[in-house]
């Protein structure tokens, strides 16, 4: 085998997206593939752990495809690479669908950790700092950003240009450990950092009564960030919306995706109700068998 | 006291880039505007709250920085424990936080601190305590608060 170059991660080349019409489905057949098999394993993931919040999991699973299987810089076969982006999944309670992106992506496969997520015998409730290819350990809400911020920050210090990605849920955007450093970061111009907001409407397994995604929206925008939204189930869009933020400078990015809960097993699509306790066998079973 | 803690880290930041300061608005006193005159590119105002300033510290330490924080607000909040612990105590990260004491505080809070996982205490008494404090922290790894005395307001100017 040769020697791996660090550029050789598989990663689709800049202007991807810019494919001939045939090239251009073939791509997005290929990531909605992806997601399919990535929604499988969240579910079978989530069913072995017996681990709740199964239907936010699976909102967010197109995203994760787009960031891992068309817009971050990294290599499974080099999961410390020093030049990769680095991603922070601050709501953690969604980390079944990560390790199900990890696993799809390859940085897990031959690990032993995959063979635990897979017996239930590794916790899914939150990441691991251990696994490859995550950065942060992340468990309760509101974290993320702020570390993200800093690496960021680490990142220009250097002089490097990997860029700090952190997916953060809507209901941590109702509290000032995100807006304190969303403010910091626009002062001090982090151009590099990227949050993801799946926006959902919902909080607590009910609908949000408090706030829209326009509102929230306009709140980011207020701060100084780069806003842009997008449906968060429509690959071929919001991988467009990923590539925006490369010609942003100046100012950090948010990407606010419109997302279901339980996109992709009917039982669990707008699940009011069934945010937090895990699903009965009987239910995984045939939320693997409609995702086949 | 505080001035002579930001004299020698002004001394050990100067040879050493990867020093940094986080502050808040709050913590803008003499000594401190003297050190971000001198090194402007190492001392970030970060205002807002202290998870926020823990959280940020900790993103830098993670990529080669030692970071001070100086923060006026009062760090004990059961949150910002949890997110020294989770962060910074667990990954063994090289942040270290310098918490001003005030009649009666400090041996609760110090108490505290030494539960978390990894956590070193240092109580800084006088200038060469300072120095001595900086030397270790400088060459060592791992977290730290270092508790100083409260100050009269006219020591700051």
């Amino acid at each position: 085998m040769g020697t791996v170059k660090p550029e050789d991660d598989g990663r689709p080349k800049p202007g991807a997206l810019a494919l001939d019409a045939a090239d251009f489905r073939h791509r997005i057949d290929f990531l909605k593939a992806q997601a399919t098999a990535i929604r499988r394993w969240t579910v079978a993931l989530s069913g072995a752990a017996s681990v709740g919040h199964v239907g936010t999991a699976l909102s967010s699973v197109d995203l994760l495809t787009g960031l891992y299987f068309h817009e971050l810089r990294v290599n499974p076969m080099l999961p410390d690479w020093a030049e990769r982006d680095r991603f922070i999944l601050a709501h953690a309670e969604t980390a079944a669908a990560l390790y199900a992106t990890l696993g799809a992506r390859g940085f897990l496969r031959s690990d032993a950790l995959w063979s635990r997520l897979r017996r239930g015998h590794a916790p899914v409730g939150r990441t691991l700092a251990a696994a490859p290819g995550v950065d942060l350990c992340t468990g309760s809400l509101g974290y993320g950003l702020a570390v993200g911020a800093g690496l960021a920050l680490s990142a220009r210090r250097h002089g490097v240009d990997w860029r700090t990605v952190v997916m953060l849920s809507d209901e941590e955007c109702h509290s000032s450990s995100t807006w304190n450093p969303a403010r910091a970061a626009a002062h001090m111009k982090l151009d590099h950092l990227i949050a993801v907001v799946p926006t959902t409407g919902m909080r607590g397994g009910a609908t949000d009564q408090t706030r829209s995604a326009s509102t929230l929206a306009s709140e980011w925008e207020d701060l100084g960030w780069h806003v842009v939204q997008t449906d968060g189930h429509d690959l071929a869009a919001l991988c467009g919306a990923l590539e925006q933020f490369v010609h942003v400078s100046g100012k950090p990015g948010v990407l606010i995706a419109h997302t279901v809960v339980g996109k992709g097993v009917s039982f669990l699509e707008h699940g009011v109700g069934c945010h937090d306790r895990p699903l009965m066998p009987a239910e995984t079973t045939a939320a693997i068998e409609e995702l086949a | 006291m505080r001035a002579a803690l930001v004299s020698a880290l002004a001394a050990a930041a100067s040879s050493d880039p990867h020093i940094v300061l986080l502050t808040d608005s709050g913590a803008n006193d003499a000594a401190l505007k003297s050190f971000r005159a001198m090194l402007p590119e190492q001392c970030y105002d970060v205002d807002g709250s202290a998870d926020a300033m823990i959280g940020m510290a900790a993103g830098l330490a993670m990529n080669d920085h030692r970071v001070f924080i100086f923060a006026t607000e009062p760090m004990m909040t059961f949150r910002t424990c949890e997110f020294l612990r989770r962060e910074i105590c667990r990954n063994q990260l090289s942040v270290a936080i310098v918490a001003e004491s005030g009649a009666g505080e400090e041996e609760g809070r110090e108490s505290l601190l030494q539960t978390l996982p990894g956590m070193r205490v240092m109580t800084v008494q006088d200038a060469k305590d300072a120095r001595a404090a900086v030397a270790i922290l400088a060459s060592t790894d791992g977290p730290c608060v270092i508790s100083v005395p409260g100050e009269a307001v006219g020591d700051r100017r």
